[in-house]
């Protein structure tokens, strides 16, 4: 790995523990995306509709909450990687309603991209299947 | 095949031998007691396999009978700082054998140990699978 693409990844590595070290409820998860993510991010999720951009990103995580009750989310991150530009994890999370009742437990693994030292794209895999049950999509 | 090759390295040999749908290529990358997780798969397949020995007809299997023709529209293979660990995001675009195309995005990550994988992990949607392979057997 060449010495600048190192340092480049030791950064969005910082980067990336930082966002997901931010999320935790409705209004930390939203002051994440305003802080760490581009104006004109792009946010994806397996089975769901694509956003882009903070309003949109918050208004999903609105949405969350006014229909399913979601409240606050636990993340257990079990690998963090990073390799230039992108950053890579695998992780547990766990979504609470209001009463800290659990809404899911997902097995996740999420891709950061990062550009200008901001999140530009920010992708989740795993099983919708729940998660659209939940929403009546 | 070196005993000492990355995780990245043996990613994107398997990647690759995917695409050539080169399954001896593909299973000859696997440990014995290799194991398959696939948190994503749609119910009741299983979610986690275990051993070459009972992985690799499911490998034959799909690329012989269900995928007639397979390839990535875009992959990219990530190492990590542990050699050991290495993670690869796509799409796949898959003409099934009745003649439907089935195209899916996928994550997956890998861990080797003495040259070979002996954790693989793959993240797909599962409603756009499980679409394309209703009434597949």
């Amino acid at each position: 790995m060449h010495p600048s693409t190192a340092n480049s990844a030791a950064v969005n590595l910082r980067l990336g523990r930082e966002f997901f070290a931010g999320m935790g409820n409705v209004d930390r998860d939203k002051a994440t995306f305003r802080r760490m993510c581009s104006p004109d991010f792009v946010w994806e999720n397996s089975g769901l509709p694509s956003v882009q951009g903070h309003e949109a990103a918050c208004a999903m995580v609105d949405a969350w909450a006014a229909q399913i009750d979601f409240a606050s989310i636990d993340i257990e991150m079990l690998n963090l990687v990073a390799d230039g530009d992108t950053v890579l994890c695998e992780r547990v999370d766990t979504m609470y309603d209001s009463r800290r009742q659990v809404l899911f437990t997902l097995p996740i693994v999420g891709r950061l991209k990062i550009a200008g030292g901001k999140i530009v794209a920010y992708r989740d895999y795993f099983d919708p299947t729940e998660v659209q049950r939940k929403f009546a999509f | 095949m070196s005993s000492t090759s990355t995780a990245a390295e043996l990613l994107g040999r398997y990647v690759a031998a995917l695409a050539r749908k080169d399954i001896d290529d593909v299973v000859a990358l696997f440990a014995d007691d290799i194991m398959l997780e696939t948190p994503c798969m749609p119910e009741p397949a299983p979610r986690r396999m275990v051993g070459r020995a009972q992985i690799a007809p499911l490998f034959q299997s799909t690329f012989s009978k269900v995928f007639k023709v397979f390839s990535w529209d875009a992959i990219e293979v990530h190492a990590s700082d542990d050699p050991q660990l290495a993670f690869a995001v796509g799409k796949c675009n898959v003409e099934l054998s009745d003649g439907r195309n089935y195209r899916n995005d996928v994550a997956i990550h890998v861990r080797v140990r003495d040259g070979r994988i002996v954790m693989l992990c793959e993240f797909f949607d599962t409603t756009r699978a499980a679409r394309a392979f209703e009434g597949q057997g």
